[in-house]
């Protein structure tokens, strides 16, 4: 009995010097509190959970994030992490240049950095030499939406509405959509509709106004969506106006529930979380690279798995 | 010295009483020039729209005004908008009778007002720096609340409440315009046929004086804080009657819109001076821009330039109208 | 001076704001149908005794009795109430509003309409109309602002203010210090009418050839403690400056 108790003692002690531990950080600009983060958490979680209990390494991973939009935050959460020494940090690269110095610092400190999120929009040579992206392509994003469409049937005019005029992603968006749309001979263009729903609403029944032939619509996030979908109810055109969206919300979902919307444009941003831990351990222990960066959107909710999204999302995982 | 004219003298003493004239004329020539230059800016649906936007940035736009005249500002009417509709739809999705969480709804506003009012008058720190710090923080509790996220509420049919607040009728009429006329008119009886209107025009035209002249002034400008933050309280519940859903963004940048149609319709920034007539002329003549700008074909970036232009164009009219009549 | 009770009587005043004593121990009064004129140097104490007779703020010491009761005044409210008005400089009348809202604040006349209480602008313009009449103005309605009116005229409306709602005592801080010669001598006789119609006057001013013209008596403050009061027959307006200027001497006579 002694000798086998000894044994095990004696195995779980070299097994112990032969497991590795692994300290990752996601540093990023949203909010803890924010549920579009809250699954990338998840993701990040789920992936440090299931590594530890796959391999016998443990695996541990924080992330951090400030509760107030603030880039001087995210700056000091990120100099915090580095400081810690751990074996990787994830980042979005939300102002490349404060983030510049920081993790060019990191990375010279022997840390591998990856981006999510948001990349550096910088060539190859000028850019923070992070390992690579994981994250959606806003640009690709407006493609494919448009690329959809037009799978379905070739509008007489389409025009996107942008919320947020200058926003970097919205507009890359905006910009795929049309370029697709104009080449495949459709009038096409950008409509600013603000934030305020009301005025939105009408600047949207001014536009049909003067062009009553539009048919598609591409909203850049649920706060387009919302004005349009009441617009298109209040008009009595859903259904007869073809709608893309962008990200996942009670409304946006119901809208592709009811019909009103055909589909969403979704960047899985679990997939964000996730998929950094892994290859931060791949790397730090094998070595493994991927060649390219990895897209995680767009992808596409629509009629066809919305069901099984809706179970998702409520299991944190969309 | 010679006397003017009597006529010209008649419309001096009718100009010094009518302050609101200069942005109906603004609104009679903004409305006939989109008339001319944009497509179906004529038709009852694109009327039915300006007017419906006009209502909910007008019940904001009344109270601010009511305030504004008593010599205070509130800059946090697009946060208690927000704070409103939010709290309104959460008390919706929890199973309140809807009623309830309307009045509920309100009641925060008001809350939200006392306070603005209380440590203005308390502390004597100007409404402008109060409130300034009052719409940032209720916007933080706002955000921290609910995490970033929209909350929506879908009932399966449209409820009594929400038609009430804001209904479809005739066409695209909706009753928060029957609301906002109602408040413009309510508010301009108070304030221009009733003593505390005159209170409150003595307050606002100098408040040393109407204190020596025994004007409860602090009680006054509270009473006016809780009018203005439950108006935009009103005014966020109404627009959630209809969409349904919000954001906690909602009403950002509310405020200043709300107070240039004030100035555009004659009312002063320095107090004492204005009614609700004119910030009906206001209100109209902004939504009729947006509206007419859109129709007319031109870039909606254009929307801001000319509001901006207006606000400017107004205080140079109605200062100029003013001095000229006083002559 | 009257035989009987003056209207206004002040004993033992005394007031301190921390380590500054503004009033030490003065008696003033003013009788019926009185003009006083209240003089001295800056710092003498005139606004300070005035604020405790109107209620600002009350003395340390001393007592008030008006008309011949004794008086506690707690706020400007109360002063008003007693028949106490004051008319400051620039204070009396706001500029943006009408005449007729300036003459009625916080006293408006109302009407019923159902459910409510409206301000009755008819009666309102009616009475505007009759006292500017009175005193004299030429205005194209009681609707104009006071913007309209010249300095001296906003004084005299004041005053007929005060006299229409039966104030009995009447203080005016500086009445004719930023009006010409012309509207000046209106304001001047204006006071004498007020008067004439049963109304006490104290006068506060720097000017005393102004003040003499009308006053009957002068009350003489000089770093908180009164220094003289003198009947018009008893000093010359000369007298009255040198006093002031160079400061009270003993020997002089004192009331």
């Amino acid at each position: 009995m002694k000798k086998v108790l000894l044994l095990a003692l004696l195995l779980s002690l070299v097994s112990s010097v032969f497991a590795a531990e692994y300290t990752f950080y996601i540093v990023s600009h949203g909010g803890p509190g924010d549920p579009f983060w809250g699954v990338v958490m998840k993701g990040m979680q789920d992936a440090a959970d299931l590594l530890s209990k796959g391999t016998g390494d443990t695996i541990k991973a924080t992330y951090l994030g400030p509760a107030v939009y603030s880039v001087t935050e995210l700056v000091n959460m990120l100099n915090s992490a580095i400081a810690a020494r751990p074996q990787g940090i994830v980042c979005t690269i939300t102002d490349p240049a404060a983030l510049d110095e920081p993790l060019r610092r990191a990375i010279s400190l022997g840390i591998p950095v990856i981006a999510i999120n948001v990349p550096d929009p910088r060539p190859a040579g000028e850019r923070i030499p992070y390992l690579f992206y994981v994250g959606g392509d806003e640009y690709l994003s407006g493609i494919k939406a448009a690329e959809k469409m037009l799978a379905v049937k070739k509008p007489a005019r389409a025009v996107v509405f942008i919320h947020e005029v200058g926003h970097a992603g919205l507009e890359l968006r905006a910009k795929g959509f049309i370029e697709v749309m104009t080449a495949a001979g459709i009038p096409a263009e950008k409509l600013a509709i603000g934030t305020a729903p009301t005025q939105a609403v009408d600047i949207i029944r001014g536009y049909f106004a003067k062009h009553p032939e539009t048919d598609a619509i591409f909203t850049l996030g649920p706060i387009g969506t919302l004005p349009t979908v009441t617009f298109l109810k209040e008009q009595g055109l859903a259904g007869k106006v073809m709608l893309g969206c962008f990200d996942l919300d009670e409304v946006t979902l119901k809208a592709i529930k009811d019909g009103i919307a055909l589909f969403t444009v979704t960047q899985q941003q679990y997939l964000q979380g996730y998929l950094p831990i892994v290859w931060l351990y791949l790397y730090n222990k094998y070595g493994f690279l991927p060649a390219n960066d990895i897209l995680t959107g767009p992808g596409f909710v629509d009629g066809s798995n919305i069901e099984k999204v809706e179970q998702l999302i409520k299991q944190g995982y969309w | 010295m010679e006397s003017p004219p009597r006529f010209l003298h008649d419309v001096a003493v009718w100009l010094r009483q009518h302050p609101e004239i200069g942005a109906f004329v603004g609104l009679l020539i903004v409305f006939v020039g989109f008339s001319l230059t944009a497509t179906r800016f004529l038709t009852s649906d694109s009327l039915a729209s300006i007017l419906t936007v006009a209502a909910e940035l007008g019940i904001v736009s009344a109270g601010i005004t009511f305030l504004m005249i008593s010599g205070e500002f509130d800059l946090s009417v697009g946060s208690v908008l927000g704070v409103a509709a939010m709290v309104f739809a959460l008390t919706a999705k929890a199973g309140w009778p809807l009623f309830l969480g309307w009045i509920f709804a309100l009641l925060a506003s008001a809350g939200i007002g006392f306070l603005n009012g209380f440590i203005t008058v308390r502390t004597g720190i100007p409404s402008f720096i109060t409130t300034l710090g009052t719409m940032m923080f209720w916007r933080g509790i706002l955000l921290a609340v609910t995490g970033g996220f929209p909350v929506s509420y879908f009932p399966s049919r449209t409820p009594t409440m929400f038609f009430v607040l804001n209904g479809c009728f005739a066409g695209q009429f909706r009753t928060s315009a029957l609301w906002f006329l109602g408040i413009i008119f309510l508010l301009n009886v108070i304030l221009v046929r009733t003593r505390y209107g005159n209170a409150v025009y003595a307050t606002g035209g100098n408040r040393d004086a109407a204190r020596v002249l025994g004007v409860a002034t602090d009680k006054v400008k509270l009473v006016n804080f809780i009018i203005s933050a439950l108006l935009a309280g009103l005014a966020g519940c109404i627009q959630f009657a209809r969409f349904l859903s919000v954001d906690p963004m909602r009403g950002q940048g509310l405020e200043l819109e709300a107070i240039a149609a004030a100035v555009i319709g004659g009312t002063l920034l320095t107090g004492g001076a204005g009614n609700l007539i004119g910030t009906l002329f206001g209100v109209l003549l902004v939504g009729m821009v947006r509206s007419g700008l859109v129709q007319a074909g031109a870039p909606a970036y254009w929307y801001q330039a000319f509001v901006g232009v207006i606000v400017v164009v107004a205080v140079v009219v109605n200062t100029n109208l003013r001095r000229w009549a006083l002559k | 001076m009257s035989g009987r009770e003056p209207l206004v009587r002040m004993v033992n005043i005394s007031k301190s704001f921390g380590t500054v004593q503004a009033l030490k121990n003065v008696d003033f009064d003013v009788g019926y149908q009185e003009v006083m004129g209240l003089v001295g140097d800056n710092g003498a104490g005139k606004s300070t005794l005035i604020k405790i007779l109107t209620g600002v703020f009350p003395p340390d010491t001393g007592e008030i009795y008006f008309e011949g009761k004794k008086v506690e005044i707690h706020s400007p409210k109360e002063a008003r109430d007693l028949g106490i008005e004051t008319v400051y400089q620039d204070l009396a009348l706001i500029p943006l509003m009408s005449i007729s809202r300036n003459f009625f604040l916080g006293r408006e006349p109302v009407v019923r309409v159902w459910p409510f209480k409206l301000m009755d602008r008819r009666k309102m313009d009616a009475v505007v109309r009759k006292v500017l009449s009175e005193i004299g103005i030429q205005v194209r309605s009681p609707e104009e602002p006071v913007a309209i009116l010249s300095g001296g005229e906003r004084q005299s409306v004041a005053i007929g203010r005060a006299l229409h709602f039966g104030a009995k005592l009447l203080i005016l801080d500086e009445p004719t210090s930023a009006l010409s010669v012309r509207e000046t001598h209106k304001v001047l006789n204006f006071i004498l009418e007020a008067k004439e119609r049963g109304l006490s006057i104290i006068f506060i001013t720097h000017n005393i050839y102004h003040v003499y013209s009308v006053a009957d008596r002068f009350t003489i403050l000089e770093h908180g403690r009164k220094v003289a009061t003198f009947g018009k027959d008893e000093v010359s307006a000369e007298d009255i400056i040198e006093i002031i200027r160079s400061g009270f001497k003993e020997g002089e006579c004192q009331q």
